[in-house]
This record gives structure tokens, C-alpha cells and sequence, in this order.
């Protein structure tokens, strides 16, 4: 009912603001006092309905409260409904995110990395891929090879996700993604 | 009786310890749901044992990012652990099966609970129970079952399973 008297006087506010600016057309005028007036007719209908029945106006107003804001922003409700009720790995926080991808093997990585673009990001930085790296090699690459290795990924920071290039195994692919930051 | 163990009132003071056994917190969920647990329990997450010791948990907790559901099952598993008899077997028994029983919706937001009152064990095990349940799956069911929408265009796609065809290799089938 509180909700219903608001937007009543919202539109009237909508009607009052609207007179000190420049001459409307004389529709958008009309419109204005139509929708003024079906308001206040609607009010006035409930007001009376509400004294010979105060249970049948009380549902009529929680209808039209109910439908008028569902017709104004219909898409941002929907999208709020559906934050609240589902929990997808993309709503988690980003260190809860980052804890899943870091336990999934490098075959996993790849695989997310193909989900969708935000999970591409998140799955080709490198410092998940490092882990896996030092898994995998980090006791045949000595130091040296480990300088060299960054020289590489400096000298090849413009190289993208896509771009193809001759390496080849597990390593190859790790170098590929190296250089993406 | 040594004055420590008395408080100004003059009336006797239980010990810190057997305080912490004994007393119970109220933990209050995002829809109102309240819960009672142990101090020796909810001292297990770290978020809600900083809380005590600077002394702001008087009396209920507001966890404003839980739900009852979800603060139900921490209890759950907090009051196992925090169990005097269980040992070390006991809980990696308790763990497996309560882990087993979830949905992916479910273990997200257990992981979110675990990770915002920061119960180390719990959060770790639940994102290593998601890692186990889609590491094998493919891109498909991923996306099916985390409701994401795939914003690649067909081009993309198709190159990066060429270029990353090794990565689909050996993927379980899609049925849950």
C-alpha cells in the first residue's frame, strides 16, 4: 500500500517537473496527465474498494506494486535473482578461484582455459603455470637454463595465447603461455 | 581463593580454559537462522577466533555471507573436529563422507563459508573435491554444470582445441 502511494506520487512529481520546462508536445502532455490520471484513479478505486473490502484492495495494490517495478527494470532483477540463488565458480571470490585452478593439473588448465574468456585469463597467468613447471622440471632446470628461460619470456612478451610457434611437448606449451601477462 | 580467579564482583571465575570447553557462541546466518556451537569449536576458524579474542563476539555472531544451509553444514564439520575423542582417522573418515554427499552448487558455497571465517582444512579439501569433480570433464560439461556461457567466438574455439588438442585427450564422458 506504501509502495503504491509512492509511485503515485512519483508520476505526479513526474507531472509537476515536467511543466516548468519548455512546451512539450501537446501528446507527450496528455500522456503525462493520462497516466496521472489513471493512477489516481486507481487509487481512488482502491481507497474505495478498501472500505467496503480491505482484503481485496490490500491484494490489488500488492499486485500493482509488484508489477510496476518488474516493468521498469526487468533485467537487473533477473540478473540479481540469479546471483542470489546460484553460487557459479565465477562468483567466487577471486583467492577462492585462484585456490581450484592451482590444484588442477596442467591438462585441467588448458581445458578451463577453453571455457570461457575470464577463465582464459585466469588459466594462462603465469604464476599457476609456474608451479607446474617447477613439478615438472624444476629439477633438470638449473639456474642458468632458468636465466636464459626468462630472457625468453621478456624478449617474447608481445607473443599471445593463439599465436602458434614451433615448440613442441608440454614445455612448448609452457613457454607459449609464459609470456602472457 | 587467589584473587585472579575472582571478578569484581567478588563471584568466582571459572578458569580461561574450561571457559572456552563450555561456553557456546551464537553464530546468526544471512537468513536468520541462529546456531549455538562451542567456543573450542567455532575457535577452529581463524575469522571467528580473532573475533573472540579481541573480545567482539559478544554473545551472537552475524555471518552476513552464510546461509543457514551452508552454517549448518560448518557446524557440522567444526563440531567434529573440535571433537576431544576423534582422532586423526576418525576426521579424514568424517571429512571424506561429508565432502561426498555435496553438489557442485553446494561445495561453492561451502568453499566461499570456508574461505571467509577461514577454516584452512575445510577450505582446502572443498576445492580440492571441485578440482577432483571437473578435472577430467570436458569444456561442455563444465559449462553446463557452473552455468557458464561460452563468450568465444566459433573461430576462437576451434583453434585453441587444435592447438590444445592434447589437453582433450582422455576426457571422462559427460554424464554426471
Amino acid at each position: 500500500m506504501l509502495l503504491f502511494l509512492i509511485t503515485c506520487s512519483f508520476s505526479f512529481l513526474l507531472f509537476y517537473k515536467s511543466l516548468p520546462l519548455k512546451p512539450l508536445p501537446s501528446w507527450a502532455c496528455e500522456m503525462r496527465l493520462l497516466s496521472f490520471c489513471f493512477w489516481k484513479g486507481i487509487s481512488f478505486i482502491s481507497i474505495t474498494k478498501s472500505i467496503r473490502n480491505t482484503l481485496i484492495a490490500a491484494t490489488f495494490s500488492f499486485f500493482t506494486s509488484i508489477m510496476s517495478p518488474k516493468k521498469k527494470n526487468s533485467s537487473s532483477k533477473v540478473e540479481s535473482v540469479e546471483m542470489v540463488s546460484e553460487t557459479s565458480v565465477l562468483d567466487l571470490p577471486d583467492l577462492v578461484l585462484e585456490c581450484i585452478l592451482e590444484k588442477l593439473p596442467p591438462e585441467g588448465l588448458c581445458r578451463m582455459a577453453g571455457v570461457c574468456t575470464s577463465l582464459r585469463d585466469w588459466c594462462t597467468s603465469n604464476h599457476l603455470w609456474e608451479r607446474h613447471m617447477k613439478n615438472k622440471w624444476g629439477r633438470i632446470v638449473g639456474p642458468a637454463a632458468y636465466r636464459e628461460w626468462q630472457f625468453h619470456v621478456v624478449s617474447g612478451k608481445s607473443s599471445t595465447f593463439f599465436n602458434q610457434d614451433k615448440h613442441k611437448g608440454l614445455m612448448g606449451y609452457l613457454i607459449q603461455l609464459w609470456p602472457l601477462h | 581463593m587467589a584473587p585472579k580467579n575472582k571478578n569484581p564482583n567478588g563471584e568466582n571465575v571459572v578458569p580461561e580454559v574450561q571457559q572456552k570447553k563450555t561456553q557456546a557462541l551464537i553464530l546468526k546466518s544471512s537468513d536468520g537462522e541462529e546456531f549455538s556451537i562451542s567456543k573450542s569449536a567455532a575457535g577452529l576458524s581463524v575469522a571467528i577466533k580473532n573475533m573472540m579474542e579481541d573480545d567482539c563476539a559478544g554473545g551472537v555472531i552475524p555471518l552476513p555471507l552464510v546461509d543457514g544451509g551452508t552454517l549448518a553444514r560448518v557446524i557440522t564439520y567444526l563440531n567434529k573436529h573440535a571433537e576431544d575423542g576423534a582422532s586423526d582417522e576418525d576426521k579424514r573418515k568424517f571429512d571424506e563422507e561429508f565432502l561426498s554427499g555435496m553438489e557442485v552448487d553446494v561445495l561453492c558455497d561451502v568453499a566461499l563459508a570456508g574461505n571467509y571465517l577461514d577454516i584452512r582444512g575445510l577450505f582446502h579439501d572443498v576445492c580440492q573435491r571441485i578440482v577432483n569433480g571437473m578435472k577430467n570433464k570436458s569444456v561442455e560439461w563444465v559449462r553446463k554444470t557452473f552455468r557458464i556461457e561460452s563468450d568465444f567466438t566459433a573461430e576462437e574455439e576451434e583453434q585453441i582445441k587444435k592447438e590444445y588438442a592434447w589437453a582433450w585427450e582422455g576426457v571422462d564422458s559427460d554424464a554426471d
